[in-house]
């Protein structure tokens, strides 16, 4: 069973080199020129004005705690879905108890109005 | 074999402990994000090589996934200042009482250990199981039976925090004067206020017949045209409805 | 595919090694196919939608490099080569740098568990299916990297909307396979392994009868249950958005943010970023034909197979392998360049979402409507497959388990009737409320904010 997971830290290595490969050689191919107005940030020809680091809205961070709510719904559902034909109706009723909760959430957070984009 | 193993898991081992060090010891707050993402991946790794899949895909999908984007957008979520005095060190007066939790409970892992200490490692058997496994709780299939009949309650509680995180994260973070309606066409718009403004009129109608005066007339704005921009910089600008 | 490197090895060179070093070396030859398989795929996938792009929009598309344009990407590889890369003096220089390789990465990684024909997977895992979700979710991080380092006010912008979208977009990802996950595993006992969701994919139309008397076509592909109808159809439309592909491109909406979180990259990286949507539009196709579409499940390759060297079987002819192998790929590939095809076709077709239109149809629609799928699919297969012995015993009155055309087909109607009135449901839960809502809401406003 090791052997397969081998694989995987083979693969891993192989794919690193994917990326560093092309630009370790284009790192030799290609001209380096540089100037203070290529270096500037872009901001479509106009200088940058204030920081860059604004802070974002709180939707965002919303959106980032309902995701890892569901997300780890998914995972705690997903042994379930494994096991579905040895635990039979009651594991069903269970699960879908479960499911029903965080429907719930789901319901609230829509009335609430945060699932508005805004 | 076993020696490839061991030093496999030297290097998980040196990836995981260097990139914790370096979460502490960054100067950025980002970068320091960025130490403990590399130090979940490890993790991750680590699960990989004691052949718990389930457990190391896990590790990947909610740490790697999902909980290190909640982290950075909660950084985000700091304001600019915050972020500006990001040279400073994390030291802070009371570093050396941190230390002695830390170590304290490094203490408490390893002592047992060294002193001979069995762990509770013998595979527990799963009520309920199908007759004649005794294996671990590894597999997702047993895990999944898990949910279903011994810890039935824990899974359900577990159901219940989840819900009650959503709903506290809404009424914590969740800011409801700053909502509004969804962004309308220009042709949208231009029919609510024309319906808004017959409504005032035949209010103010009303209300003049009733009392005989003129009261003053709501103030309508003029640009109802709000922009989808997500920085706040700038929002008092625009008109909030 | 290890069948054939095992014969190459043993059996043709006459290798003599340790077994470790066979492993290894099998190991790296396989790692090794796999990067130049998705080189190729690079180099054919960006011809191929440039020119079919083209023709949907009245004009013919790269023709000059090579006959046809074929070699028009390793012209334009070349020429990304030889570009400047342009760092910025306010970038963060090694986030900057490490952001594409945390995006490219896990791209390739992710072709770890994916099977190409019978008994051509690189590696069988358990939990292959949350395998490649897991590591397919690594982008996110690389994303907001790119986005942070560039330290532009595009770039940060386009990554953040990139992650929201991304996240907001894999749980219905997720979800529609679920249910594929609850009716694999009661027929294999482990369901999150890829091979075993094709294997599960061969026999007739009906995947859940087991008729003795026709031969395996092959044919028992997902998409012909209700279950697996809708589970397709959300999970093709969330990968869309996973991959940013058209008309859910807003984190790189060239109108709004210039290129979103790549502004700030030239040269190689961002022809590595370029590299990674390509890969994972791929692998994302790849996956809708291997749940849903059976992957390398067609007519006559599990004929084919079954005459070749198996482990049921050790004495069979290897070039049946060779032959099942050959047909299983060109089915799977064909399955995967239609989907790909219909990616560019939506991008021809559709103009762009808003920010906010495609965040309320992740959480509004997608989301509920796969929820009420799960519920389906643990229909379906109470209905199909249970008896007594999974405390279901009322259903056994309408025959018994895998073998009633009754109850699959009461299942079907059941099934069909619950996803038909989820959909409508959902439907006129989402519909555009008329102005006398907005006045509704704008006055409930005024009343919050007073």
């Amino acid at each position: 069973m090791l052997t397969n997971y081998a694989f995987i830290g083979i693969l891993f290595v192989v794919a690193l080199s994917f990326p560093l490969l092309p630009l370790i050689m284009a790192f030799f191919l290609r001209p380096k020129r540089p100037t203070t107005i290529k270096q500037s940030t872009y901001e479509c020809g106009l200088e940058a004005i204030g920081d860059v680091h604004v802070q974002f809205k709180v939707q965002y961070y919303l959106y980032a705690i309902a995701f890892v709510i569901f997300d780890v719904e998914v995972i705690f559902l997903y042994p379930w879905a494994v096991a579905f034909d040895q635990v039979g109706l009651f594991g069903f009723t269970a699960a879908a108890v479960f499911i029903l909760m965080l429907f719930l959430g789901l319901l609230y957070e829509w009335k609430k109005g945060a699932l508005e984009w805004i | 074999m076993t020696i490839v193993i061991q030093i496999i898991f030297a290097l998980i081992a040196m990836l995981i402990l260097g990139s914790a060090l370096m979460m502490v010891l960054a100067k950025n707050v980002i970068h320091s994000a960025l130490w403990l993402i590399a130090s979940f991946f490890g993790v991750g790794a680590l699960y990989l090589l004691l052949q718990a899949e389930f457990l190391a895909v896990v590790q990947v999908l909610v740490y790697v996934g999902a909980i290190s984007i909640l982290i950075l957008f909660a950084i985000m979520l700091t304001r600019a200042a915050d972020l500006a005095g990001e040279t400073g060190r994390q030291w802070n007066n009371r570093w050396w009482l941190s230390l002695a939790v830390a170590g304290l409970l490094f203490g408490a892992l390893i002592v047992p250990t060294v002193i001979g200490e069995t762990w509770n490692v013998a595979p527990t058997e799963v009520a309920g199981a199908a007759a004649g496994q005794a294996t671990g709780i590894a597999g997702a299939a047993e895990l999944g039976r898990g949910f279903v009949y011994e810890y039935l309650l824990q899974f359900q509680v577990i159901g219940v925090l989840l819900l009650v995180a959503l709903i506290g994260a809404i009424v914590i973070a969740y800011d409801e004067t700053a909502r509004r309606r969804r962004v309308l066409t220009l042709a949208e718009e231009l029919e609510l206020k024309k319906r808004q403004e017959a409504r005032e009129a035949k209010e103010a109608k009303q209300s003049r017949k009733g009392k005989g005066e003129k009261p003053l007339p709501a103030p309508v704005p003029t640009d109802t045209l709000s922009k989808g921009n997500e920085g706040n910089e700038g929002n008092e600008g625009l008109v909030v409805r | 595919m290890y069948d054939i490197v095992e014969i190459v090895l043993n059996g043709w060179l006459g290798l003599n090694a340790p077994e470790w070093l066979l492993i290894l070396l099998r190991h790296v030859l396989v790692a090794g196919v796999l990067f130049g398989v998705v080189t190729l795929q690079f180099f054919f996938l960006t011809i191929y939608e440039r020119r079919a792009i083209a023709r949907m929009q009245d004009r013919v598309g790269p023709n000059r490099a090579g006959p046809e344009g074929v070699f028009q990407t390793v012209a334009d590889g070349i020429k990304m080569f030889t570009k400047e890369d342009i760092i910025p003096d306010a970038a963060d220089r090694w986030v900057h740098l490490l952001a594409p390789c945390v995006v490219v990465v896990p791209t390739m990684l992710m072709f770890a568990v994916i099977p190409w024909g019978p008994g051509m997977v690189p590696v069988d895992m358990d939990v292959g299916l949350l395998f490649f979700f897991a590591v397919s979710s690594i982008a996110a991080v690389g994303l907001m990297m790119a986005g942070w380092a560039s330290n532009n006010k595009f770039s940060l912008l386009g990554a953040m909307r990139a992650v929201a979208q991304m996240v907001s977009y894999e749980i219905p990802a997720v979800l529609s396979l679920l249910a594929i996950v609850m009716v694999v595993s009661t027929a294999t006992g482990s369901g999150l392994s890829i091979v075993s969701i094709i294997n599960h994919q061969a026999g007739l139309i009906i995947s859940s009868q087991e008729v003795s008397s026709v031969p395996d076509l092959g044919l028992g592909w997902f998409v012909f249950t209700p279950v697996g109808f809708l589970a397709f159809i959300c999970f093709f439309i969330a990968s869309l958005a996973e991959a940013e592909r058209p008309p859910f491109d807003i984190p790189e909406a060239e109108s709004e943010l210039v290129a979103g979180y790549m502004t700030e990259y030239s040269g190689m990286k961002f022809g590595l970023f370029y590299l990674a949507q390509f890969t994972l539009s791929f692998l994302l196709c790849a996956m809708t034909s291997i749940v849903f579409f059976g992957g390398w499940q067609g007519p006559g390759v599990s004929w084919l197979y079954n005459q070749g060297v198996t482990p049921l079987n050790p004495d069979g002819n290897a070039w049946m392998n060779v032959a099942a192998g050959v047909l299983g790929a060109f089915y799977f590939l064909l399955k995967t360049y239609i989907f790909f095809f219909v990616m560019v076709w939506l991008r021809g077709a559709f103009p762009r979402l808003r920010v906010d239109q495609l965040m309320s149809f992740g959480w509004k629609f997608l989301i509920p409507l796969t929820l009420v799928n799960v519920l389906s699919a643990a229909i379906w297969v109470m209905l199909t497959r249970w008896g007594a012995a999974q405390g279901a015993g009322f259903v056994e009155a309408l025959g018994p388990a895998n073998d009633s055309f009754a109850r699959w087909g009461l299942a079907f109607v059941l099934t069909l009737a619950i996803n038909a009135g989820a959909y409508y449901l959902l439907v006129r839960a989402n519909a555009a409320p008329g102005m006398d809502e907005y006045v509704r809401v704008d006055d409930e406003l005024e009343a919050v904010k007073a």
